[in-house]
This record gives structure tokens, C-alpha cells and sequence, in this order.
């Protein structure tokens, strides 16, 4: 993706939420308009972080009522087709396909339905994509009880670590050969390794992606992440996996937790608590490889004149993380002296609200999904996510079937 | 004779204190989240779907 093919969201008008077509006129319309004393290398960097100015306005509240009424719908189906398909040849099918996959798809057919009335990119500043998966993001963290993790740390906590630095690193290395922009191979690179959107939002977040990109590898992840739920509990009742390598398997190479556990829940119950505590443990360490990132970023690949401040590494740090971490501190010392009762209506609505947030992230995702970013992008990327993933399943595998081998809750 | 106009700040940097502000707000929202769960002010009667 070329750096200079995306100030679509430097040029967004005050009120209009216009895209100009011309991208290089865009560029200096932008750069012209919001910063005069900005160069044009610095306009062309808008990051997704720093989009969404102009809110309060009639387009901000229609675009987020698409989105509201894709996560109402959602949630419906989620609950409404179990019950329409029992006892008919779909009912197993029925009953596994998650709340994402519903939010995904009503997201892009709401996307197509926009797009030929024109007003897709008009109510675009209502997608609020990051905040949406942010609150869930510090939502799931107070699912994160230490107590419960503390029984399969080890083992998951040392698989997360190979795991991640392992797969970023292959996939960093395969995308500098295929020539990709940085922020790009950031995103693909992080996608892979830890938790599918929400790093690659967080890694967004430290490196200053641009939208599009984010769009991409948002896009990747659901398309590679979709059949897997389906193939990878398959293939490891194929291969004869004990739930615990199943469910560390599951937990160790499928990118985005809600497709771990739509995945966990097909191989079993036992299978599904192993992956959601290997998957948890990545998500925890996405705060280690922001802050790694953001460095490199900062000090290596934004240098400017004038050498970066250590601030730098703070600003660029995604605060929800500390969110998420402060969630997990309050659910631990809250569930410690709850009654039972209270305990399990607060996992409840805890987890209820962060199914929501992920829902409308979801939609908003399947919203903003432009199938102009994926031609655009070219076929490399998807060579890199591709050879990635595969890396990911056979390095997952031998990590589940080493480390897991004789566990069991 | 004129008043000097307030100092305005950059547009590239008003979107920048934007940015921290819309993560902040992701946190803070679902942190209180989290605390009205924990106090029992959100019950999961109060949550349909």
C-alpha cells in the first residue's frame, strides 16, 4: 500500500465527511486547509487515531444508528436462528455460528446498501470502529480473573511468548521481503500474532496506521479467521488431539478471541477453556508489543529532524490497554468478596456488555470494509497473511502438543 | 486599539488531543461499565438481547 494513496482521511471536509478522488490534489487540499505549516509527508500520516474530528454532527448520529441497528439485528439472529434451525439438518450449524459472523456480514450488507444510495462514506464518522472494541477490549478484561489464569499460566503464558515473538517475527521478516509499507507489515505482523482486530487496532493505534490499512488487515483477519472455526476443530478431532492441545491450538493460531471461542465451543467445553485462557494470555501481552512498537516506530521509521522525545512512547501508548489491566485488578478483588449470587450476575453483564461493544465494532468493521483497499493493496499482502497463518497453525501445533500435552483442568 | 486574538492550537494537533481524548473515553466508559455491573446498578434484566 502505497504511502501516498491515502489521505482519504486528511481530506475530510468539516461537515461533509467528502472523499476526494484525486488523491495527490487531496493531499496538498489537506495539507493546505488543516495545517499550513505541516509538510506533505506529515499530512499524508493521519492515523486512524487521530480521524474522527467533527463529531456532533447529523452524520456522525446517522452513521451511528447504522450501526446500532447492524448490532440489534445481530444479536438478534444470534439468538433467533438456534431456535429457528433446531431439529432441522442446519441445527449444529445453527448453534455454532457466533455473534461475529452475524455483525460482519450485516455490517458489509449494510456497507453495499450504503454504498448504492451514495451515503456510505457521508455517515462514515459514525462508524466508530476503535471505540467500540476499545470498551470491549477493558470489558473483557474483567473477565480476566488472575485467580483463574494463575492455573494454566505457565503453560499458556510460555506459549503466548514463543508464540508471538515467533509468528511476528516470521510474518515482519515475510512482509519486508514482499516489500510492504511498515505500518502495513506492523499491522499484518501483530494481526497474526496476537488477537486478530483488536491488535491489529491497538498496533494501529502505536504506529499511526491509516485507515485503510487497518480496514485491510481487519479484512484478512476475517477472511482467513471465518473457515478456520469451522476446519481447525475438524482437523484436531482428525489428528486425534486431547481437548487441552485442541484447545491450545485453537487458543495459539486462530487471530480474533470471539472466532477462538466460536472454535473452542465446537470442540468442546474443555477444549474452550483451555484456548480462551491461551487466548487472554495474548491478549495481555498486546500492551508489551505496542510499547515495542511505538519505540521502533517512533525512533526508526518517523524520524524526523528533530529526534523524538521519550514522551513519545506515552502518547502513542494505547490507553485502553491500562484499562483493561485496571478491569481485571477490580473484577479480581470484587469476585474475591462477592456472594455467589452477585459473582455471577456481574460475569453476566460484564460479559453481555462486552459482547455488544464487540458486536458494533464488528459491524462497524464490516461497514468500512472497501474491497477498493484490498485491489489496491495488491495480492502481496494476502501472500504474507497466507504464509503466516500456515506458519502460525504448524508452530501452534507443535507449542499445544509440547506444553499440553498432559493437561488438564 | 484591537484585542490580540486567543492562541489557537494547530489543527494537526487539536486532532491529536482528540485522539487521547477518544481513548481515554473507551476507558473510562468501560471501566464505569464495569463498576456499575460490580455495584449491581446494571442487572442483567436491564439487558435484552
Amino acid at each position: 500500500m502505497s504511502e501516498s494513496r491515502d489521505p482519504a482521511v486528511a481530506v475530510r471536509e468539516p461537515g461533509s465527511d467528502v472523499r476526494l478522488a484525486d488523491h495527490a490534489d487531496a493531499a496538498r487540499l489537506a495539507v493546505e486547509r488543516r495545517d499550513p505549516g505541516a509538510s506533505l509527508p506529515d499530512a499524508l500520516d493521519q492515523s486512524v487515531v487521530e480521524e474522527g474530528r467533527h463529531l456532533w454532527t447529523p452524520v456522525f448520529f446517522g452513521g451511528l444508528l447504522v450501526v446500532l441497528a447492524g448490532g440489534v439485528a445481530a444479536r438478534w439472529l444470534t439468538v433467533q436462528v438456534p431456535q429457528w434451525t433446531k431439529g432441522t439438518p442446519l441445527e449444529e450449524i445453527g448453534a455454532n455460528i457466533d455473534y461475529p459472523i452475524y455483525a460482519i456480514a450485516l455490517g458489509l450488507l449494510l456497507n453495499w446498501l450504503l454504498h448504492l444510495g451514495g451515503l456510505r462514506d457521508k455517515l462514515a464518522s459514525g462508524y466508530r470502529t476503535e471505540f467500540f472494541i476499545k470498551t470491549g477490549l477493558v470489558l473483557l478484561g474483567a473477565t480476566v480473573v488472575l485467580s483463574v489464569l494463575t492455573s494454566a499460566a505457565g503453560p499458556a503464558l510460555i506459549q503466548a511468548v514463543i508464540m508471538i515473538s515467533c509468528v511476528f517475527g516470521f510474518t515482519w521478516f515475510i512482509a519486508g521481503k514482499f516489500g510492504l509499507d511498515q505500518r502495513l507489515r506492523a499491522l499484518l505482523a501483530t494481526a497474526v500474532s496476537i488477537c486478530g482486530v483488536s491488535a491489529a487496532i491497538a498496533a494501529a493505534g502505536a504506529v499511526r496506521a491509516k485507515r485503510e490499512q487497518l480496514a485491510y488487515a481487519a479484512g484478512l483477519v476475517i477472511i482467513f479467521a471465518l473457515p478456520s472455526i469451522f476446519i481447525l476443530p475438524w482437523l484436531a478431532d482428525l489428528m486425534g488431539l486431547t481437548p487441552a492441545v485442541t484447545g491450545a491450538w485453537l487458543g495459539g493460531n486462530i487471530d480474533t478471541t470471539a472466532a477462538v471461542a466460536a472454535a473452542g465451543a465446537i470442540a468442546g467445553d474443555e477444549a474452550l477453556k483451555i484456548a480462551t485462557v491461551v487466548k487472554l494470555t495474548q491478549n495481555a501481552l498486546i500492551g508489551f508489543v505496542a510499547v515495542g512498537l511505538t519505540a521502533w516506530f517512533a525512533f526508526r521509521v518517523d524520524r524526523t529532524a528533530e529526534r523524538p522525545k521519550p514522551i513519545e512512547l506515552w502518547r502513542r501508548f494505547p490507553k485502553f490497554v491500562l484499562g483493561f489491566v485496571a478491569a481485571s485488578v477490580i473484577a479480581t478483588i470484587w469476585l474475591g468478596q462477592a456472594e455467589a449470587g452477585a459473582a455471577d450476575q456481574f460475569k453476566s453483564v460484564v460479559k453481555t456488555l462486552n459482547t455488544y461493544f464487540l458486536t458494533l465494532a464488528f459491524v462497524s468493521i464490516g461497514l468500512e470494509f472497501k474491497v477498493s483497499s484490498l485491489k489496491e493493496a495488491g495480492w502481496r499482502p494476502v501472500g504474507v497473511f497466507a504464509a503466516a497463518t500456515v506458519f502460525n497453525l504448524a508452530l501452534a501445533l507443535g507449542m499445544a502438543s509440547l506444553l499440553f500435552r498432559n493437561f488438564s483442568l | 486599539m484591537s484585542q490580540p486574538e486567543p492562541a489557537q492550537a494547530p489543527p494537526a494537533e487539536a486532532a491529536r488531543r482528540f485522539a487521547l481524548t477518544e481513548d481515554w473515553v473507551a476507558t473510562i466508559v468501560g471501566l464505569a461499565l464495569v463498576v456499575l455491573a460490580a455495584l449491581g446498578v446494571i442487572t442483567k434484566g436491564m439487558l435484552p438481547l
